[in-house]
């Protein structure tokens, strides 16, 4: 508690210096508190166009406030414990989870966080589309195998990986059975944006290290959706806090026990016995039929759902 | 709290960015941009109303919040607009102003307040304005229990124009508990005509590590009475189990080995290393007695 | 004394290699330089633009690096426990190969590691191995084992180095320049053989030579379950320790014959490397050849019949896509030595040699077996329409270096063999003189 009454005085004394340099400092919301950081002047100053088309200058730390730090993104939120839960019903491969986790976390192209799958369990089953984050695994084999500590399981259930200090040795890659880690395999202009690093936001990408979902805790702090949930416009993803038994998708918001006992809420691949903290709802009594997901996409990203049986059926019919 | 809290760092980085593309286009183009205000007013329980308004941008991308940019007041009355006051927005575009619930600003024939937010623009944003009208209204939060049946109860009454309160009428209510990123809907509560209303309070609802609760009561987007809060706390939530004491501290994935992998690691590498130990005395065993035997010699010499 | 007339009379007969390299050697050393070259420009390539030059990508993310790293690992193999288990068990012909078998342990135990590197992304953070190591990783156990193992067989080399140093030490006939006689001495620690050095090496040479097994077969476990500790299909076993050892040892014989048969021609080492060698070597992989193909078959029996899809996955696509390479590394892997050494008419220096060449070939397809299809076959299925993705090629660089890693080796090789008799000289026609034995007293 204390900590938390320093951190406000100093944030509130940077705070007061943005006003002055905006010249607001009125009734306003009264707190723009909480980065609990001080990060002080850095002394380079950055000109912007204010709403009034006037040129200011403004402190760089004022405008890009640095965010969580590596020792302290090791922590985790206090409290809390994540969870997602993956609505398969409501799913047709819109890939706005997609996109805007790609450029939520400044990605490559071609680099995805967050992908869409196309399933079919088996020959006479149903395909649907699974969209697959990072499962945050209670028993996370990737971070067993670590040989260096740089990825890492943290109190609220989230791994995160520190890219200034995973040597690159993917071992964790093969460790994940979902295929979730990404490698960054050559340098990149996306990897040079001039931001301090953090695990939490995953950004900026270092190349010749491993990264993937981070569930947002960045955005987590700020009482916001990951970037995934708040994207998808059919209120697929819903996330919350497992301990508070809570899941939201922005719109509405559910008990997570309730939602899961309702729903026959699974785990993927629970054999495997890695705990997942991502749950899916199966995908009955669905919004869209199977083969909407194939619509409007960009011919690139079609061409690879082609060698799926389902595709493949598909192309064979329109053949005859 | 948390709400007001959020969204300072990326809303920042945003309008940082929005910025570099304002440079852009606000020099290739004398247009001015299109604004949206967006104005909501709020009736809270400590007597007050909170008038809200968000200022936004329309550009290509879509809309961007304008940091800043004063937006007034009005209240508009018969003899015209009088002037409540000034507020310029946040980095979030938004624009906060309270005013008691009972005031002297005039009321209309169903005895309602109209309010307007207006930012004027300049020569590169477009002026927008907004009107909201209410009839200022409180919501009181209350709870009981009754047969060890848990209740909640909400009172709802409004502020006449003579200064009077008398009860709301029928008017649907939501109670919800804030949680981490939005609100848990507990119940809807139909209040009556004497502006009542209650409803069984579930018993399966997390609070914090103590159990208390917040409970919010409101009416959104009411013809008469836009929109009303009301809140108050219990400890009727279970207590939230807090995972980080029993985090297991020895595992093969925490930063600590398993006290068992290290005995096994050490037993292994003082079994090999003591070998090798052992193999060096020897050597150094051969030089002392290949130096022992050179001096035997030199003595004998 | 006979023991210092006999080496004296090697040493004479070995000196040329030493003193001397001919025309063919310097152009051999040339050749072998410039292999290396091409590999540094390769790594250049890789460092400078990034693992995308590679063909390794998000799926495979290891390829024939990961491939020569634990083929290098396993010839090294050869010495530690055929030269091991020969002194323990005082096998008298092992000795005109030994040395051979030491070099081709170090050597490639220098090697090997230096591929993992490769497939590593940020060289330069090699440090937070030590810095950050985490016990629980196998990567961390592999750091410890194979620097624990690297310097036990460097002990070990040189304690059966000792008495040829002291030899050549010496030995004032030996044309050698300044540097190398000062080198012999120093390294001689004055060994001159009196009963007390002698028995204090045998006592250390005998404890040593457990050690290289035993910390031998501790790394090639920990190779083996940097694979056997994920989940992945194909990797998840519980014989992959034992597996990997066998092939480690069944390789490492492989290469030493080859070794024997390319010294023995270029240093004309008939007299001493004759057809009983081969054949005891031979007898020796014939019985790993009977031990590998027994455990391989029941690491892929046992997917087969069970029906789980992930492994069903897997053989559909060593049977489909690695058809040729399967067959070959399984079954003519395994068969032809079986064969070669079995019947005793087939019995040539030369077509056991072919049959060991033919061994070293099948065992590094069988890694890349291990390690690639694996990875082409997740849990989840590949959904990309980039083909780099789906499947797993080699490119150029990756050759390249695969190149300049042989080179490594064979040009360490030979600058080690002209530096000390590439056949042990000391009492080489004697068994020394019995002080019992340290393991059996």
């Amino acid at each position: 508690m204390e900590n938390k009454k320093k951190d406000d005085k100093n944030s509130r004394r940077n705070f007061l210096k943005l006003g002055i340099l905006a010249g607001a400092g009125t009734v306003a919301t009264g707190a723009l508190i909480a980065t609990g950081h001080n990060s002080g002047e850095s002394g380079e100053k950055i000109k912007v166009l204010t709403t009034s088309g006037e040129v200011m200058e403004v402190d760089k730390n004022f405008l890009v406030l640095p965010p969580v730090g590596i020792k302290e993104s090791h922590e985790g939120i206090p409290g809390r414990k994540f969870v997602m839960v993956i609505d398969l019903a409501k799913c047709k491969n819109a890939r706005k989870c997609v996109e805007e986790c790609q450029k939520g976390h400044n990605l490559p192209k071609g680099e995805e966080f967050m992908k869409v799958y196309l399933m079919q369990d088996s020959e006479k089953t149903a395909p649907y589309w699974f969209p697959k984050p990072c499962y945050h695994c209670d028993n996370p084999q990737c971070v067993s195998v670590c040989p260096v500590g740089a990825t890492y399981k943290r109190s609220d259930g989230i791994v995160l990986i520190d890219n200034e200090r995973c040597i690159g040795c993917k071992f964790c890659m093969t460790g994940c059975p979902y295929s979730t880690r990404v490698f960054a395999w050559k340098p990149d202009e996306s990897y040079e944006i001039d931001q301090p690093y953090s695990p939490e936001k995953s950004v900026p990408g270092v190349e010749g290290t491993v990264s993937k979902c981070d569930f947002c805790p960045d955005l987590a702090r700020e009482g916001k959706l990951p970037y995934c949930a708040s994207a998808c416009p059919m209120g697929v993803i819903y996330f919350g806090d497992i301990d508070e038994d809570v899941v939201t998708n922005g719109t509405e918001t559910y008990k997570f026990s309730e939602l899961i006992r309702d729903r026959s809420g699974y785990r993927y691949l629970e054999n495997l016995g890695t705990r997942p903290n991502v749950y899916y709802l199966p995908p009955v009594d669905r919004q869209f039929p199977v083969e909407r997901g194939l619509d409007g996409l960009d011919e690139e990203i079609k061409k690879n759902y082609d060698n799926t049986p389902y595709v493949k059926n598909l192309k064979d019919k329109e053949a005859k | 709290m948390k709400k007001i809290k959020s969204g300072f760092i990326l809303a920042v980085i945003l309008f940082s960015g929005l910025i570099k593309a304002y440079t852009q286009t606000a020099a290739d183009t004398t247009e001015p941009f299109t604004t949206v205000l967006r104005f909501t007013c709020v009736s809270t329980s400590d007597d007050s109303i909170q008038l809200k308004s968000v200022v936004s941008v329309k550009h290509e991308e879509g809309s961007t919040n304008l940091f800043n940019a004063p937006v007034s007041f009005y209240s508009i009355e018969t003899d015209g607009d009088v002037k409540i006051g000034v507020v310029k927005t946040d980095v979030h575009g938004t624009a906060v102003l309270k005013i008691p619930s009972r005031n002297t600003y005039l009321r209309n024939d169903q005895q309602m307040l109209s309010l307007k937010a207006v930012y004027d623009g300049n020569d590169k944003y477009e002026a927008s304005e907004s009107e909201f009208g209410l009839k200022p209204a409180k919501l009181k939060v209350s709870f009981y229990e009754e047969d060890s049946i848990r209740y909640v109860k909400v009172e709802g009454t409004q502020l006449n124009a003579d200064g009077t309160e008398t009860s709301i009428g029928a008017v649907d209510v939501i109670v919800a508990t804030p949680k981490m990123l939005s609100m848990l809907k507990l119940a809807e509560i139909a209040l009556d005509s004497t502006g009542i209303g209650t409803a069984e309070f579930p018993l399966d609802i997390i609070g914090d590590s103590l159990g208390n609760l917040t409970v919010v009561a409101s009416i959104e987007e009411n013809d008469i009475f836009g929109n009303v809060t009301g809140s108050a706390d219990n400890k009727w939530g279970l207590q939230k189990h807090l995972i980080s004491p029993d985090r297991p501290s020895r595992e093969l994935w925490t930063p600590i080995a398993p006290l068992w992998m290290i005995i096994t690691l050490i037993i292994m590498l003082l079994g090999v290393w003591g070998h090798y130990v052992y193999a060096i005395v020897q050597l150094v065993m051969i030089k002392k007695s290949s130096k022992k035997a050179e001096e035997d010699i030199v003595k004998e010499t | 004394m006979s023991d210092t007339v006999s080496s004296d009379k090697l040493l004479r007969e070995f000196a040329p290699q030493i003193e001397e390299t001919g025309k063919l050697g310097k152009l051999w050393i040339a050749f072998l330089i410039a292999v290396l070259l091409l590999g540094v420009f390769a790594l250049y390539w890789q460092v400078s633009r990034g693992h995308i030059v590679t063909g390794m990508r998000d799926n495979v993310v290891w390829g024939v690096y990961i491939v020569n790293f634990i083929f290098f690992m396993g010839i090294s193999y050869a010495g530690a426990l055929i030269s091991g288990a020969l002194h323990l068990f005082h096998a008298g012909w092992r000795k005109p190969i030994i040395r051979m078998a030491e070099f081709i342990t170090i050597i490639s135990l220098l090697i090997g590691p230096v591929f993992i590197m490769l497939c590593i992304g940020r060289l330069d953070r090699l440090p937070n191995l030590i810095l950050f190591g985490r016990i629980q990783s196998p990567i961390t156990w592999d750091v410890i084992a194979i620097s624990t193992d690297i310097i036990g067989c460097i002990l070990f080399l040189y304690l059966a180095l000792l008495r040829d140093l002291g030899k050549m030490r010496d030995f004032t006939e030996l044309k050698v320049p300044k540097w190398k006689k000062n080198l012999y001495k120093t390294l001689a620690l004055g060994y001159t053989g009196t009963e007390e050095q002698q028995i204090r090496l045998k006592k250390a040479t005998d404890i040593m030579a457990g050690m290289v097994i035993a910390i031998a077969i501790i790394v090639y476990s920990v190779l083996a379950w940097i694979f056997s500790v994920t989940l992945q299909p194909g990797w998840h076993s519980t014989i992959f320790g034992p597996y990997f050892v066998i092939a480690a040892v069944y390789s490492g014989t492989g290469v030493l014959i080859v070794a024997m048969y390319f010294f023995r021609r270029v240093y004309h080492l008939e007299e001493y490397i004759t057809i009983k060698h081969f054949v005891n070597v031979g007898v020796i992989m014939l019985v790993l050849a009977a031990f590998f193909g027994y455990f391989t078959f029941s690491e892929y029996l046992t997917k087969w019949y069970g029906s789980e899809k992930n492994d069903e996955q897997l053989i559909k696509i060593l049977f489909d896509d690695y058809y040729l390479m399967f067959i070959f590394s399984n079954y003519i892997g395994v068969l032809v030595p079986l064969i070669v050494v079995g019947f005793r008419k087939l019995r040539t220096i030369n077509n056991i040699t072919i049959a060991a060449f033919i061994v070293i070939v099948a065992l590094w397809f069988n890694r890349y077996l291990i390690v690639v299809p694996t990875l082409e076959s997740p849990y989840l299925p590949i959904q990309d329409a980039r083909a780099a993705w789906a499947n797993y090629s080699a490119t150029w660089v990756e050759w390249s270096l695969t190149a300049a890693g042989v080179a490594m080796f064979c040009l360490l090789f030979t600058l080690a063999s002209k530096i000390i008799p590439i056949v042990q000289v000391s009492d080489l026609k004697e068994e020394p003189k019995e002080t019992g034995d340290i393991y059996l007293k």
